[in-house]
Order: structure tokens, then sequence, then C-alpha cells
């Protein structure tokens, strides 16, 4: 059904084209942008089709790592935010299966706007190893409560992740 | 076994990838429906020419997704569905 209307377009474009030639040259370039003119001006970023992107100013902290990946999880429809800990284990204690954890990496991508192979996306069993997995990708050590750093330091890592969540 | 198993992660994961490119809101869900349903429907088969046959299926259709998502994405409509406008309201303001 699909293929033949596909041909009849096919067969009838060369009728069509002289007239496409005498409309106006700008209406058929601004048909078909992504984006509008007017939108664009109304409305710079719209959330639901909101492209994250990763800014290289803003680095990443463990509190702020683990907020976000928690978050996720939290969001995700077949975890039960009460049950989730860091080291609860996905398969035995939130009863996810391969086709869950899936999910979480492909929201997880979204989230951190990067990729996770198959091979890493294997290896997560708890939340644990996904937010060990993202500070490795990112290359924060600080996982530990820093010696040299005062309690200052943590509330300020703390609040650079409430940020980023609300941009 | 486990390499059918792998690959057919590896379908769910294409797709799933494929159908967050869906720039309108009502086709986005509605594909990232359909295939979580789906894959969730034969989550127990074990008859092994059924399971190619499906995964034949999968990647028919996302072919069909990634082509979809190509034109879906050149020609947007102007008019939005109601959720998409409240939330440009809600960000407007």
């Amino acid at each position: 059904m699909l293929s033949s209307t596909f041909r009849l377009l096919t067969r009838t474009s060369s009728f069509i084209r002289p007239v496409i030639g005498s409309l106006p040259r700008r209406s058929l370039f601004l048909k078909p942008t992504l984006v509008s003119f007017n939108e664009k001006h109304r409305q710079p970023s719209m959330i639901i089709n909101h492209i994250p992107v990763r800014q290289s100013h803003v680095h990443y902290t463990y509190p702020m790592i683990e907020s976000r990946v928690m978050l996720v999880l939290r969001l995700f429809d077949k975890i039960d935010g009460n049950a989730l800990q860091l080291d609860s284990k996905f398969a035995q204690d939130l009863g996810l299966d391969s086709l869950d954890i899936v999910e979480i990496t492909a929201a997880l991508e979204d989230e951190f706007w990067t990729e996770i192979p198959d091979v890493d996306s294997d290896h997560f069993v708890t939340p644990r190893h996904i937010i060990q997995y993202l500070c490795d990708k990112y290359d924060v050590y600080e996982h530990v409560e820093p010696v040299s750093a005062g309690k200052e330091y943590m509330e300020e890592a703390k609040a650079a992740a409430e940020r980023a969540h609300h941009h | 076994m486990n390499s059918t198993r792998q690959s057919v992660l590896n379908l769910y994961r294409e797709l799933l990838r494929e159908c967050h490119k869906f720039s309108l809101y009502n086709y986005r869900e509605y594909f990232l429906r359909r295939v979580r349903e789906e894959f969730r429907q034969n989550r127990q088969m074990q008859d092994s020419a059924k399971i190619s046959e499906l995964v034949k299926r999968g990647q028919a259709n996302l072919a069909i997704i990634r082509r979809q998502v190509l034109i879906g994405n050149l020609y947007t409509p102007e008019q939005r569905s109601i959720i998409e406008n409240q939330q440009r309201l809600s960000t407007a303001s």
C-alpha cells in the first residue's frame, strides 16, 4: 500500500514539478525547516522536544552524578522509589529484567548526553555500578569525602548538582 | 542462545534510540509504547524459528522507523499537539 503510493508519487512528480517551479521561491525555502522562524522567536527552547547539551564549563562532581543517576532511576516507572538503594540489585531486589536495563541505559544516555556501549551496560548490576562507571567516564575521582576540604566543599558540590537539575 | 539474546537486546536498543528521534511528541510516544509492548509480549518466547522471524520483523520495522523519522523531521507541522503547546507556554512565562 505504502510502496504503491510512493511509486505513484514518484511517477507523478514530473507533472508536479512545473507547478512547484511557478510558486514563489521563498515559501519553498521556508517549508521544510525543522523549526519555523516565528516559532524560534517566540520560544527558544521547548522542554518536551529539548535536546540536552553538555556544556563544557559544567564540571561533574560525584554528588551531581549520583543525584542525577538516582533521579533517572526513580523516574523509571518500574522502580519503586522507596525500595531504591545505592546497592540494591536491579534483577534481584528491584525485579527488573534485561529489557528494563536496556531502557535504563537509554534513559541514562539521554540524561548524560553520551553513548554507553553494550559491553559496559552489561555490567550494571546496582546503581552504584552505574555511578562508578559514569564517574570513571568523566574523570571524577573524589567520591570519598576529601579530607583536605571541609564540609563546605560538599555543600557546594550538592548545590551544583541541584542547579544542574533545575537548568 | 546467548547470542540471540544479545542480538534481540541490541535490536531493542536500536529501536528505542531511533524512536527517541521523532520530534513530534505523539509519534514518539506511540512508537516507544509499541516497541515496548511488542518486546514484552514476546519476552517468554522459546521457539528459535519464531524468534528469528520476530527479529527479522523488528529489523524491517527499524528501517521503516528510520525513514519515517527523517521524513517526519523534515516536514514538521506548524500545529503542535496540546501537550507540546502547554509545555511551550509554561516555559515561555
